[in-house]
């Protein structure tokens, strides 16, 4: 573990203010015991910002999922929390169905509840709602937001609105119902102009560089090449940007749109070269599989 | 207490009657066209030739209201369409009455875990707070204060943490308990203090550990 090599480097920059990638701030949220452990030993008691993007996509990425988790298990023929464990392991690829899968089996083990009894199918969604509700206020009360939101993401700008008792249901089905609407999103979304117009130098120094890479399949280079290439095809497309394209642009957006002041915290290696091409200060962390034990990583 | 008037329109056959109350609620009363009442238990079937209208209380003290007819089919209607689909809610009393049994419970059991913190023999204790939690969620499901014990209940539950808990974090978290347990109806914003003050103290409410690669947010494009 780099643990020297980390601390040396946070003190050089012990005066910027630490600006959470999702990749960081999410564990910090949701990680293992020891990474979580990490991070707080390599942030102390620093506030800790994240942007309305990349709320956006730990919205995205994570509290959507649970969500449709929650709507799968609320469906009348669904009669047990292990059928729609099942429904959700046939039906969603590997990445969605392992954290959602992870945070719920932890959540059902802990309360006792069962997997094959039609009675615990209510308790289990009242226990996948808390989660969520629970997600939202530690998120709000770890993270201070910056105003910074220059791609003018709606969805960025939604919160979860948690609202009376027993009124979750509607408040979850409102808030994805207004989250999956891209298109009145994308009405409002200034990324094409954010990234080809006032970036334009820095995007086309971006698909320069990537394209000098002898080595373009290691781990350390393909993320960024790949961002490099779909820069490279919307400029030449010359269209605006969808939802899904902006969801692989997120490294590129996230680093172009840094607050000054503050030092990038991500475990992406393309953060190495977008932060280190357009200068600004940026620390990658050891990935969280780093931290875990040998036989888990296999 | 509250009236619910359910009009039954029929169109021959028998059918389900289709209302559900409370888990309280055991047996409605139906008052039928000579003002005979009859008690039946939830899940009953109107023969076509009952009826109506359906009340959960006395005729004297809700007016009388003609049933409404339907196109076709066989309607069961509530005064208020928009209501039909929301759970009754049960009365504040009985959130005070269940309330105060459990939590009363709880905390006693907080009271006296404190000495025996970091021991064995505090698993008698946390084990009442943790019974404690799921008797009250099973009388009374949907009383708010549980969106906050449930938040203690998962930092103890998880790992067993409970037996890394200080006498001190016990007692902070039994004056919270004991502070929100008080207001009957609790706001969200309530639920989130309380919630933020628990960890604080040092109790993780969402101590659940994913191991996910870090790519797992991003989308393929």
């Amino acid at each position: 573990m780099n643990q020297k090599r980390l601390t040396g480097k946070m003190d050089k920059d012990n005066k910027l203010k630490p600006f959470l990638d999702t990749s960081v701030a999410r564990p910090v949220l949701v990680g293992t015991s020891l990474y979580r452990q990490h991070l707080k030993d390599c942030f102390g008691d620093s506030s800790l910002y994240v942007s309305p993007f990349i709320q956006m996509e730990f919205t995205r990425g994570f509290i959507c999922h649970l969500l449709d988790f929650y709507f799968l298990l609320d469906i009348p023929t669904i009669e047990t929390i292990g059928d729609a464990f099942t429904l959700w392991s046939d039906r969603f690829s590997s990445r969605e169905l392992k954290s959602v899968l992870q945070m719920i089996s932890q959540l059902i083990d802990a309360r006792g509840l069962s997997f094959s009894d039609p009675k615990d199918k209510e308790k289990g969604l009242k226990a996948v709602s808390q989660i969520v509700e629970r997600l939202v206020i530690k998120w709000n009360n770890t993270f201070k937001l910056v105003g910074q939101n220059s791609t003018r993401c709606q969805r960025a700008l939604l919160s979860l609105k948690i609202g009376k008792v027993l009124s979750n249901r509607e408040n979850f089905r409102d808030f994805l119902t207004t989250f999956n609407d891209l298109k009145s999103c994308s009405k409002q979304c200034k990324a094409y102009q954010f990234l080809f117009a006032d970036n334009a130098q820095n995007v086309k120094a971006l698909v320069k560089h990537a394209s000098t890479f002898s080595n373009r399949t290691s781990a350390e280079n393909s993320g960024f090449i790949r961002i490099a290439k779909k820069l490279e095809r919307i400029l030449q497309k010359g269209q605006d940007i969808s939802c899904k394209e902006c969801g692989s642009l997120g490294d590129a957006i996230i680093a172009l749109d840094g607050p000054p002041g503050m030092r990038l915290e991500h475990t992406d290696y393309s953060f190495d070269h977008l932060c280190n091409l357009i200068g600004y200060p940026h620390q990658r962390h050891p990935s969280q599989m780093a931290f875990l034990p040998n036989t888990a990583k296999m | 207490m509250a009236s619910t008037l359910i009009n039954v329109v029929r169109d021959g056959g028998t059918r389900s009657c289709g209302f559900e109350g409370p888990d309280f609620m055991s047996s409605i009363e139906i008052v039928d066209k000579e003002n005979r009442t009859k008690t039946f238990p939830l899940g009953f079937k109107i023969a076509p030739d009952t009826l109506l209208p359906i009340r959960t209380e006395t005729p004297s003290q809700t007016p009388e209201k003609e049933p409404r007819a339907l196109a076709s089919g066989y309607g069961i209607f509530t005064r208020d369409l928009d209501q039909r689909s929301k759970p009754r809610q049960p009365s504040d009393e009985y959130l005070r009455i269940m309330r105060r049994h459990f939590v009363g419970l709880i905390l006693n059991a907080l009271d006296q875990v404190e000495p025996h913190c970091g021991s064995t023999s505090a698993a008698l204790y946390i084990n009442q707070v943790l019974n404690g939690t799921k008797e009250m969620e099973n009388k009374s499901p949907d009383d708010p204060f549980l969106r906050i014990l449930y938040a203690f209940f998962d930092a103890l539950a998880f790992k067993d943490r409970w037996i890394d808990f200080t006498a001190d974090q016990y007692n902070v978290a039994r004056r919270i308990l004991s502070h929100y347990s008080e207001q009957i109806h609790l706001r969200t914003g309530d639920i989130a203090k309380a919630i933020i003050k628990l960890e604080e103290a040092g109790f993780d409410t969402i101590p659940f550990e994913l191991d996910e690669p870090e790519e797992a947010y991003r989308e393929d494009g």
